[in-house]
């Protein structure tokens, strides 16, 4: 069943009399219980299409919708059922690990009860226990992370987005990361898309992986088959590929 | 190095206790060579406060002024407060308001003391214009900022769960604005201290302001004095409670020694 659907979509940016194309009719569907991987260059339009999914910006032209709703429009129908992890933590500075990690439930007027017991739950899930009580300035750069992983956990959502989460951390901190969350996308079985500029990311996150030209638009949408990243081989070869048809910028074969 | 502990900062440091041990001591030796009426010895000061203090003026007078300055400053931080989350969250409400709040800005306070003599009757109602119109556009301005700066990154994050705009406001907004407010509350309280004092030196009949003007014609240095010193320890007194309430607010927020 189609979850997520973008139909030609198009952003065109004004600034000072002077147009810039981000998208360029853009054609993708996402299945429910999908994990794609979003991968291109940067600065090639991939977080303004994550912004369009959110709804905090309005397509030029095209549509893009989740269950045939637009977001932006239908901004209010969209209330708990997505949820991000941003490139940066964005954890509020005030608020403790526990009370970042019911953020999202408060807004949601979840019980308080039950807000605190989902937003152990999740902590729980990614190692952070201990430091419900600690503030945001006294965890290290990987916890952060892991907090703004539990916050977007905890409300349930129904699709998950990723804009470039493990991109700022030592490449130590965020294979393990990615491995703690690629375990929760399992587990929980969530519409899953993952926006990277890191192609080997992709390959190890993405159960399909979508490359997208500057300005964005398909370039190449890939099946991952099983055990891809058990296979170095295997794994370089795709790599190369997406490489080749990136710096080609032209489109390549459908698999 | 690294085995070096940080200095911690002491509440009374040496440096301070030589500086002001210094200043009174040159005014106490001063004071045995000039007459009472320039420089009176602190025997003379302290003798005055007990007589402030007996006679019950002590007391009541600073409650009174304090009670002025705080009435006013709460209603100028309401007002400012109001003015400066409409133009920061309703588009182009600025452009209107803030030329007029400029404008208020621009009058002198001495002006406004002149100004709500002659509009208004009686001294509390005086008093709490002057104190609203001074302090206001203060903290309009300085809750405007804040809402501006109120991060695009954490609004965004905010607005991905559908706030309403009640939760936006409670959840984001207003967290995020109070190190600003209690930064203009700390700039304004010592503003409002000298401003009361002349409101109640020029239009009262009660208040510091007033027995200070009251001691003058007497020509009693001792007393006007003595109501200087009740005025530096009233705006420091101030200042410790807004520090206060900071320290406890704001203990999210790291440390230099963290």
């Amino acid at each position: 069943m189609t979850k997520i659907e973008c139909r030609n979509l198009r952003k065109v940016f004004r600034i000072r009399d002077q147009s810039f194309e981000a998208i360029r009719d853009l054609n993708f569907e996402i299945a429910s219980g999908e994990l794609v991987a979003v991968v291109g260059k940067t600065g090639c339009g991939k977080s303004t299409t994550l912004n369009i999914l959110l709804g905090l910006e309005r397509p030029t032209d095209g549509r893009l919708a989740i269950d045939g709703k637009e977001p932006y429009d239908d901004f209010d129908f969209f209330r708990g059922k997505l949820s991000v992890v941003f490139q940066t933590d964005r954890l509020l500075p005030w608020r403790t690990v526990l009370q970042n990690a019911t953020y999202g439930l408060e807004i949601l007027r979840v019980p308080q009860q039950e807000r605190t017991e989902k937003a152990r739950y999740w902590l729980e899930k990614v190692g952070l226990t201990q430091f419900e009580n600690a503030y945001p300035h006294e965890l290290s750069g990987g916890m952060r992370q892991r907090v703004g992983i539990a916050r977007a956990f905890s409300i349930g959502p129904e699709v998950l987005l990723c804009d470039e989460a493990f991109g700022h951390l030592d490449e130590v901190t965020a294979r393990q990361l990615r491995a703690d969350f690629l375990k929760l996308i399992r587990e929980t079985k969530k519409t899953s898309l993952f926006i990277t500029h890191d192609i080997d990311e992709a390959l190890e996150l993405g159960q399909r992986v979508l490359v997208l030209g500057k300005p964005a638009r398909l370039l190449m949408d890939v099946q991952i088959p099983p055990g891809t990243t058990e296979n170095p081989a295997k794994q370089a070869e795709l790599k190369s590929r997406i490489i080749q048809v990136i710096e080609s910028d032209g489109p390549g074969k459908k698999e | 190095m690294a085995g070096d502990p940080i200095p911690r900062r002491r509440t009374l440091n040496i440096e301070m206790v030589i500086s002001l041990g210094v200043l009174l001591s040159s005014w106490q030796v001063a004071s045995h060579f000039l007459p009472e009426y320039v420089l009176p010895g602190f025997q003379l000061i302290f003798e005055e406060f007990v007589k402030m203090a007996r006679e019950g003026t002590l007391f009541w007078d600073t409650l009174l002024t304090l009670y002025r300055i705080l009435r006013g400053l709460v209603a100028g931080f309401i007002v400012g407060a109001l003015f400066g989350v409409i133009m920061g969250t309703v588009r182009k409400t600025e452009h209107y308001l803030m030329p007029a709040v400029n404008f208020i800005m621009g009058i002198p306070a001495l002006s406004w003391t002149l100004i709500v003599i002659l509009w208004f009757r009686g001294t509390e109602t005086r008093i709490l214009v002057l104190m609203l119109a001074i302090s206001f556009p203060v903290f309009a301005h300085s809750v405007l900022d804040a809402v501006k700066g109120v991060s695009k990154e954490w609004m965004e994050m905010t607005l991905v769960f559908r706030p309403t705009r009640g939760q936006v406001f409670r959840m984001l907004i207003l967290p995020s604005i109070i190190p600003h407010v209690l930064t203009a509350w700390k700039v304004t309280v010592g503003f409002a201290v000298r401003v009361v004092i002349v409101a109640e030196l020029v239009g009262a009949s009660t208040g510091v302001g007033y027995r200070m003007l009251q001691q003058q014609s007497l020509l009693n240095m001792s007393g006007v004095l003595a109501w200087t010193l009740v005025l530096v320890v009233s705006g420091l007194g101030m200042q410790f409670v807004i520090s206060t309430v900071e320290s406890r607010l704001l203990r999210w927020r790291p440390t230099l020694s963290s």
